[in-house]
């Protein structure tokens, strides 16, 4: 049944799309090419019935050994391999690996092998995260991307290795908390780690893109206008027509605003695309962050969405006056914007943090209800449980996605 | 019934509970992890397994009176019509179970998705975007109140009532 350009796709349909299916999709919603790519390779890999298999370490050992070597033209000798534990998306194992370096260099490093599973909470791109880890280097701590395996050659799935990054993702005494979501770092701990969570994101969105090379699986958006902004509302709207259980007509009213009212931009930033508690490591003793991780969701864009994405409800909890709501468990949102505009030097625009503080909410929505949703129900990934679990976020980001969105409109 | 659900899923959770996680004991993280998780995704089925069909049902109740008030604003293909007409049918069916008020919820939630994509432009678009807005709200809520043991909610106490 057809009206308008809606198109009402079952959930046969969704489970084992045609090619036909796959197509109009991608037709109606236009996104980046390798974004594009990757969620056509979900679709094709759902299409083709496929679960999650499972990997031995023995497999991933052999196949990372494989990766390296043919990058360097020279067999290495990998040891101590382990599975490393952490976050919702990725298979990650660490090891020991003896090589030389281009140079001659002799040297033995301890690294992390970082791989998709089948399905995942978000679908990302191996090569895009290599290259803008390769961007930052220098500039932001985080760990040094060596080689990558883009379309899983020598793998059973896409997978970078990069250097193991020391640190704790959460407080000592809070360790039983999933993926940083309302982590509490404590009052002392966070106004040790506060300064720096925006002092970096101040950094990184002051890189100049200009002079950056590499970074060639991105999309380079133009100042003045706001058609990256929409192929990214589009690439959301995708992962939702995709993933979806079920409808929401909310998501569909919402859709249709961000496209309305997509702000062009004004500056090209680097944006981390998943900036909050939980994604940095941080040495607990020295009360400092050691390393950024989860760059799969960067892009370049606009400054406001990591501004807003930072204290999303969702990543935020009440501090000690229980009334005061902490962005990422560090400070409140306008302190926030107080001291992001001073380190920057960039503005913050109240127009823009509205619009991306509806703007990352639907992808909260769609990345709750619909990816986790989808990935757990098709036993695509190592931990389903774990994905299943983050599905119960959904519905209160689905509530503050129509709160805050009736707030802007009225 | 010896074999009720509810025992069924207590032995199972006293046994993971009790039994294997303090075996687990130095294992990795992530395995302990995935217990703790495996734990409380059966304990939400065993607290909500004895209300599902009464939610199922309030549910569908929501989407036929969301689905109404729409055709009061615009007029409903006959297909969405005939849906909205299966699912008052399936409410009183006394035989009907959790899949039939499933089905037809989804059905009635692609239709009015359908209906506001088409009202872009119309006069009436805002009020029926309007509508659903405010109806979705107070089912939404509902929903939060459904799965709120999965400590997602920042203060679960200001939530409504259960009205299953």
């Amino acid at each position: 049944m057809t009206m308008g350009e809606y198109e009402i796709i079952n959930e046969g349909q969704r489970q084992r799309p045609s090619d036909a299916i796959i197509a109009q999709i991608r037709d109606r919603y236009p996104t980046e090419p390798e974004i594009d790519r990757v969620l056509t390779s979900k679709m094709k890999r759902r299409q083709a019935g496929k679960c999650f298999e499972a990997a031995t370490l023995n497999q991933l050992v052999e196949g990372t050994s494989n990766l390296i070597s043919d990058r360097l033209g020279r067999p290495v000798k990998i040891s101590n391999a382990k599975w490393l534990s952490g976050g919702a998306s990725k298979i990650q194992m660490k090891f020991e690996l003896d090589w030389t370096e281009p140079n001659g260099e002799e040297r033995t490093d301890v690294l992390v092998l970082r791989m998709e599973p089948a399905a995942s909470v978000t679908e990302s791109s191996r090569t895009r995260e290599f290259e803008v880890i390769h961007a930052v280097n220098g500039i932001i701590p985080a760990p040094r991307a060596f080689w990558v395996d883009p379309d899983g050659s020598f793998l059973p799935y896409p997978a970078m290795v990069y250097a193991f990054a020391s640190g704790s993702a959460k407080p000592s005494y809070d360790a039983g908390k999933v993926s940083g979501l309302g982590q509490n770092y404590g009052p002392k701990l966070r106004a040790q780690l506060a300064p720096q969570f925006v002092g970096l994101l101040a950094k990184l969105h002051t890189i100049d893109v200009a002079r950056i090379d590499g970074m060639e699986h991105f999309d380079r958006p133009t100042v003045g206008s706001n058609q990256s902004i929409i192929r990214q509302v589009n690439s959301m709207r995708r992962i939702w027509e995709e993933d979806r259980i079920e409808e929401e007509p909310i998501m569909e009213i919402i859709y249709r605003w961000l496209i309305a009212n997509a702000p062009p931009l004004d500056h090209v930033s680097i944006v981390h695309g998943d900036y909050r508690s939980g994604n940095f490591l941080f040495d607990e003793e020295q009360g400092k962050i050691t390393a950024w991780l989860d760059w799969e969701g960067a892009s370049l864009g606009d400054r406001h969405q990591d501004l807003t994405y930072a204290i999303m409800p969702s990543f935020a909890h009440l501090a000690e006056d229980e009334t005061t709501l902490l962005g990422s468990g560090m400070m409140a949102e306008n302190d926030l914007y107080v001291a992001y505009e001073k380190a920057s030097g960039l503005t913050v625009d109240p127009v823009r943090i509205a619009y991306f503080n509806i703007y990352n909410r639907y992808l909260i929505a769609i990345l709750t209800l619909a990816a986790s949703a989808r990935a757990s129900r098709s036993r695509g990934t190592h931990q389903d449980v774990l994905v299943n679990y983050v599905v119960g976020l959904g519905y209160p980001a689905l509530a503050d996605l129509r709160d805050y969105y009736l707030g802007v409109v009225k | 019934m010896i074999r009720d659900f509810d025992a069924q899923l207590q032995v199972a959770l006293t046994a993971l509970q009790d039994i294997v996680a303090p075996a687990l004991s130095g294992a990795d993280n992530h395995v302990i992890e995935q217990l703790m998780l495996s734990v409380a995704t059966v304990g939400f089925v065993k607290a909500r397994l004895p209300e599902a069909r009464r939610f199922y049902r309030m549910d569908l109740r929501s989407w036929i009176e969301l689905s109404k008030n729409a055709a009061q604003i615009v007029s409903v293909p006959d297909v969405m019509a005939k849906t909205i007409a299966d699912g008052v049918h399936v409410l009183t069916d006394p035989e009907a179970d959790i899949a039939d008020f499933e089905n037809i919820s989804r059905q009635l939630r692609d239709h009015v998705t359908a209906l506001s994509a088409a009202a872009v432009g119309q006069p009436y678009e805002a009020d029926l975007d309007s509508v659903i807005l405010e109806k979705l709200g107070v089912l939404i809520a509902q929903n939060r109140q459904w799965t709120a043991s999965f400590g997602f909610e920042l203060q679960p106490e200001n939530l409504p009532l259960a009205a299953w």
